[in-house]
């Protein structure tokens, strides 16, 4: 007997799929061990930060003999008067650096998983829409780098409140919660971008290596370009923050590449919320920053949406 | 000739012809050369600003009577240029390394031949040295051609003549170089034969890259006080260097700790050979090849111990059969 036509089923599905998703992501052991990697450098770079500051502190009253024997104004110390909230710098080069390439591997790990074991195949052979199942996947990722970062806020305030002398007004947890909302939005734009590379390429290698390069190429190429900040150089919170030489080749790459520059708008905006350096005046500033990153969120969203929607349902991946 | 070494030379040259059709390695490569000829650029625009601003700044001072004779032109090292070029060869050099690695073990499990090609009359350690020696030999030529456009990148965007001792130390860093990349390679095909799944092959390979060449030098940086400051701390206190020495010496327990975390990277090993042999490093700007090669030995030795390590691990850990067939 001939059965009857089922329509494809959208309602209810996205938290079913979700759901799904984010259990299998919990039992990923690789996955995991990336993301307590992230969770520990977080919880460390409060401590470095807040060591750092006091050693320079410590320089400064060692020379403070030094300089008045000079007989010249003894210089201010270059950290006084420093936000509680700029002990945290490194945090940006550890969300920018390890968040990212957290959010890549969980991006890419959702679609390749179901491509892998040969499940895609079976979901599409089900009556399910497919702009359910991409939507499901999505929130999946979203609630992942969520709930990795609520995990690492809490572990960054607890750090903060043991750390001696560094007192925190509310307005100081609230720049604290705004960065981290910040961060969401920024690693989640990564996060997308690996998820369509899974559901586009074929060779599972060339799906990671593809958001990996976009990564280095924002994170090192561009604040090269921009302001002749040498690769290593990026990883440092204040050095990657000093202004360009004085060059009209600078004058002419900084702003053009600005609009493109999303780790370069994540630093600036971060910066700014962390109050440890000015914002690059080439940079977009905070709300130019925010756009940027928004508007990375749903190119790489729609752009998912497309390839998870277009993929054929007899894809299963292979390595090579 | 030997049995094996036709079983050598025939999986090597396998290798070289499958590493030739691979789009990963041809994206790396572009990506290695692009951003080498960017940091070639950028370190020789930057170049000419301090030019211009130093004849400013020198023809202001002579406009305030200042005598000629007190305004020596600072030295000119055509090799510093090359800085942000090591760096890039520190980061992605590496993942080249990985992908092939990855790739070399990764091509057979995905096909399902590794078990076959094991039931031949092969032997664990021709396999191994096959496999190495092809992609070896890949490492060197893209490492060559990086090298050999890096130079030619001096010689016509720095606008420097370059001379034979020039070559000598652009060609001492290849060497460094490839024994580093060599390292990436020999951890991502360790791996990648031995990790039941592939893909946490390549994800652990990723990590492992992530601590050595990213995470661990910024640590180290991080703990470094002048790097906590845009101009660095002593700098922006007008401290002179042996004033900066001799407060240092208050934080001998921390330094050691930093170097400690820094010498736990094979990048830091590698960065630090390179940018004393091309003269990056001021204390070793012009002493002879030799002597800085000699001076900085320990990273050599580290280098080559890296490495030889992981070969080492590669020929002794016997293939399991079961591990090697995807899925």
């Amino acid at each position: 007997m001939r059965q009857p036509m089922t329509t494809p089923q959208t309602t209810g599905i996205v938290p079913v799929v979700a759901m799904n998703t984010l259990r299998v992501a919990l039992r990923d052991r690789t996955v995991l061990w990336l993301a307590l990697l992230f969770l520990a450098m977080v919880v460390l770079s409060a401590y470095l930060g807040w060591s750092a500051t006091n050693t320079v502190n410590h320089i400064y009253t060692q020379a403070l003999p030094m300089l008045r024997a000079t007989g010249l104004p003894v210089p201010p110390n270059p950290l006084a008067d420093m936000p509680p909230l700029a002990m945290l710098r490194n945090m940006t080069t550890y969300i920018s650096l390890l968040g990212a390439l957290v959010a890549i591997v969980m991006g890419f790990q959702i679609i390749a998983e179901d491509l892998r074991s040969g499940v895609f195949p079976l979901i599409a052979s089900r009556p399910l829409h497919r702009a359910a199942y991409a939507g499901g996947k999505m929130l999946a990722l979203l609630v992942s780098i969520a709930g990795l970062l609520g995990i690492a806020a809490a572990g960054t305030a607890i750090t903060v409140v043991l750390m001696p002398g560094n007192p925190m007004s509310s307005a100081d947890w609230f720049s604290l919660l705004k960065f981290y909302s910040v961060s969401w939005l920024f690693l989640s734009a990564f996060g997308l971008m690996a998820m369509g590379s899974a559901a586009w390429s074929r060779s599972e290698s060339v799906a990671l290596l593809v958001p990996v390069t976009a990564w280095l190429v924002l994170t090192f190429v561009f604040p090269q370009l921009s302001a002749n900040i040498n690769p290593m150089a990026a990883l440092n919170p204040i050095k990657a923050m000093v202004a360009p030489p004085v060059s009209a080749f600078f004058d002419f790459t900084g702003p053009v590449l600005a609009p493109f520059s999303l780790v370069g708008a994540y630093r600036d905006v971060a910066a700014t919320l962390l109050g440890f350096a000015p914002a690059d005046p080439s940079s977009l500033g905070m709300t130019g920053g925010l756009t940027l990153i928004s508007i990375a969120n749903l190119t790489f969203g729609a752009l998912t949406m497309a390839a998870l929607t277009r993929l054929s349902g007899t894809r299963s991946n292979t390595d090579e | 000739m030997n049995e094996s070494l036709i079983q050598i030379r025939a999986l090597a040259w396998k290798e070289i012809a499958d590493v030739r059709r691979t789009k990963l390695l041809l994206m790396v490569t572009v990506f290695m050369l692009a951003a080498s000829f960017v940091s070639l650029l950028v370190a020789a625009v930057a170049l000419k600003a301090d030019v211009v601003s130093y004849n400013g700044a020198r023809e202001l001072l002579l406009s305030l009577g200042k005598p000629p004779d007190a305004l020596a032109p600072p030295a000119f090292m055509p090799l510093k240029l090359l800085r942000g070029f090591v760096e890039y060869i520190e980061i992605i050099g590496a993942v080249l390394g990985i992908v092939l690695g990855h790739r070399a073990a990764a091509s057979e499990r995905g096909r399902n031949t590794l078990p076959l090609l094991l039931t031949r009359p092969l032997s664990n350690m021709t396999f191994i040295v096959g496999k190495c020696l092809g992609n070896f030999i890949a490492i060197s030529g893209v490492l060559f051609l990086t090298f050999a456009l890096g130079a030619l990148g001096l010689v016509a965007i720095g606008g420097v003549a370059l001379s034979a001792d020039d070559l000598a130390r652009i060609g001492a860093t290849f060497v460094a170089a490839s024994l580093y990349v060599g390292f990436f390679f020999s951890l991502g095909f360790l791996l990648a034969l031995h990790m039941r799944r592939s893909v946490h092959a390549v994800l652990l390979a990723f990590g492992l890259w992530l601590v050595f060449v990213l995470v661990t030098p910024q640590i180290g940086d991080t703990l470094d006080p002048d790097n906590q400051v845009g101009a660095g701390v002593f700098r922006t206190l007008s401290i002179a260097k042996p004033q900066e020495k001799e407060i240092m010496k208050s934080f001998k327990t921390s330094e050691t700790l930093r170097d400690s975390v820094e010498q736990s990277s094979p990048a830091k090993h590698f960065e630090r050979l390179s940018f004393a042999v091309l003269g990056i490093k001021d204390t070793y700007a012009n002493q002879p090849l030799a002597t800085v090669v000699q001076d900085r030995s320990g990273d050599v030795f580290w280098l080559l111990g890296l490495f030889g390590s992981l070969l080492a691990a590669l020929a002794i850990f016997p293939l399991n059969v079961n591990h090697l067939k995807e899925n």
